[in-house]
């Protein structure tokens, strides 16, 4: 042990101490809030909208999800898909409270984050990374995966599956 | 004694004639509404002319002989299109030999970015079998009216009905389904309804 440590200089055993530190403090107030599930269809060519649906719990403190970003788009937003009438409308959605025991659920035919200006079309099997911001400033990133157009969700995508760890603000 | 039997007469009377009002009007209405919707049934679906995905015109009559399964939608529809869609492969493949006898097929609502090489694309990350139409603006107009599908295009996007047709081989329409229909319960109406 003591020749393992010799050979560390003193940054890097700061650092590794810095993350044990964080992740004993995980039960506090890290990693409270969890996104899991993620997933996409494939985009038939430029231009079209991508979709990602997730879902996110909380098991800390309430807070509002205000904002969605993906280096692969120009833009993320979050809508609700709605029937009026017979007619299905796309209503846009500027934030969505989420508190322990009320998840946040994207999934078809619901709330979903849509993704405008893809630089790339999306195909089956590609994994793209998105980012969840809250109000209290903490942000979530979660690896989405793109199925094909009639898989559908992922086992494990409805609740459940591999969280992701919470980055400190 | 006698004016009490006579005012208790009336009144039973009057509220047999209401009970009985109350009941033919409901009756009525009922009948009414049956009849608006088998009128409406009736005229669900017509003739149309469209372009399929290699750029070929194609009609109703193309069909006769087959069941279709309609729906109208646009490809930049990130959720609700992708979803029936999906649904719709997925109830056909739970149909076995039976899907032979039904043709799905995908109509835009949306001819401006939907040409047919979009709807090539589009249609083949679903299924091989399923095909996807187009045309000018007044070809696909007049087929929305036909089909009662209404169309509203705002900042967001488009908005439409989201109704899933089931024609008859003899091209008149058989039957609606929710968009949101799961694979399960589209594949069930659907054995139910082929003859």
């Amino acid at each position: 042990m003591r020749f393992t440590l010799s050979l560390f200089p003193p940054t890097l055993t700061a650092a590794g101490l810095l993350v044990l530190g964080s992740l004993a403090t995980a039960q506090a107030d890290d990693m409270t809030l969890m996104a899991s599930g993620a997933w996409s269809r494939p985009t038939a060519s430029a231009g079209m909208a991508g979709v990602v649906y997730l879902t996110v719990t909380d098991s800390g403190a309430p807070t509002t999800l205000v904002s969605v970003t993906t280096p692969i788009a120009a833009q993320a937003e979050m809508h609700q898909s709605t029937e009026q009438n017979g007619m299905m409308e796309m209503l846009p959605v500027k934030s969505l409270p989420i508190a322990p025991g009320a998840p946040i659920k994207f999934s078809p035919g619901g709330y979903h984050i849509m993704l405008m200006g893809l630089t790339k079309p999306l195909s089956p099997g590609q994994t793209f990374p998105v980012t969840l911001t809250f109000a209290d400033g903490s942000k979530v990133t979660t690896t989405v995966t793109v199925q094909s157009m009639t898989s559908g969700a992922p086992a494990g995508a409805m609740g459940g599956g591999m969280g992701s760890m919470k980055m400190s603000p | 004694m006698r004016r009490r039997a006579k005012r208790s007469g009336r009144l039973t009377a009057l509220i047999a004639a209401v009970l009985l009002l109350g009941a033919s009007a409901g009756v009525f209405a009922l009948i009414r509404s049956e009849t608006r919707e088998q009128v409406a049934q009736a005229t669900i679906g017509g003739p149309f002319r469209l372009i399929d995905s290699q750029n070929r015109t194609v009609t109703d009559q193309d069909f006769r002989g087959r069941y279709l399964l309609i729906y109208f939608g646009y490809t930049g529809c990130p959720d609700i299109c992708p979803t029936t869609l999906a649904s719709v492969v997925q109830a056909l493949g739970l149909l076995g030999k039976r899907a032979a006898a039904v043709q799905p097929v995908f109509i835009t609502v949306d001819p401006a970015h939907d040409t047919p090489s979009v709807m090539r694309s589009y249609v083949a990350d679903f299924s091989p079998r399923l095909i996807g139409l187009t045309g000018t603006p007044a070809e696909l107009g007049a087929a929305e009216k036909a089909f009662h599908v209404t169309v509203e295009v705002t900042a967001a996007g488009i908005n439409h009905s989201a109704v899933l047709y089931l024609m008859g081989p003899d091209g008149h329409f058989l039957a609606p389904l929710p968009a949101d229909s799961s694979a399960a319960v589209i594949a069930k109406d659907l054995n139910h309804d082929l003859t």
